[in-house]
């Protein structure tokens, strides 16, 4: 995700999921999400994230949304 | 189609413009016709007898129908493009933003023409030139401000289709 200021909210989804042992998919199925929805946040391509969503996935990869955004200035 | 259909407001929307747009067409077309065998033969009359103010007046009133029929068939022809985005439930789009301001200029000019037209008519009449104040631009600012409306509506739209 990049801001205004060509500043970057990395999202690590990846890593946890890697970390998890899950696939996307299967997280897409726990969180209700689609698919294609998961893998425009995965790839960093989202403009923004509700709060339900991270909710859901902090939820099932039982994490800290910290875990899952990280800013890079 | 199906969605179409579905929506009688649509549909009959639709249809009407579509009937709109044909018979404008054909009217135009007609009337560039009879405008050109008109003035090919008032060449031919000119020769023997003198023009008369009514006859000059006629041709110059012809001669503003038919370009703000064309005008207005190009008005219909878009808002025929954005009742399409409607029925595709995707209206939200920089096109009709666009299309929107398009319209705007087109009802600028269509009132511009109907300014000379009764200037043509006052005279030839020996009436008021003063044109009395219509909707044209009304609707011209209104399409203006819609423009602004849905380019708005479109960056909100890119917005939303961002988030997850």
């Amino acid at each position: 995700m990049m801001g205004e200021d060509g500043e970057h909210i990395t999202v690590k989804l990846d890593d946890l999921l890697h970390a998890r042992r899950m696939t996307l998919t299967q997280l897409s199925e726990r969180v209700g999400l689609t698919l294609a929805n998961l893998s425009i946040l995965k790839t960093g391509k989202a403009k923004a994230i509700r709060f339900s969503t991270l909710e859901a996935i902090c939820r099932e990869l039982g994490c800290q949304p910290g875990d899952l955004l990280s800013y890079e200035p | 189609m199906l969605r179409v259909l579905n929506d009688p407001l649509l549909a009959v929307t639709q249809g009407l413009l579509r009937f709109i747009y044909m018979a404008l067409f054909a009217i135009t077309a007609l009337l560039a016709i009879a405008a050109c065998v008109g003035l090919l033969s008032g060449d031919q009359v000119s020769q023997y007898s003198t023009v008369t103010a009514a006859q000059r007046h006629g041709v110059v009133l012809i001669l503003l129908v038919i370009p703000s029929l064309a005008l207005f068939g190009w008005f219909v022809r878009i808002l025929r493009q954005i009742v399409g985005t409607v029925a595709e439930r995707t209206p939200f789009i920089a096109e009709n933003a666009g299309r929107l301001a398009r319209m705007g200029w087109l009802a600028l000019a269509l009132k511009g023409i109907s300014i000379a037209a009764h200037w043509v008519l006052a005279d030839l009449l020996a009436l008021n030139k003063v044109a009395l104040p219509d909707g044209g631009i009304v609707l011209a600012l209104t399409l203006f401000i819609l423009a602004r409306v849905f380019r708005q509506g479109a960056a909100m739209r890119e917005d939303l289709e961002g988030t997850v």
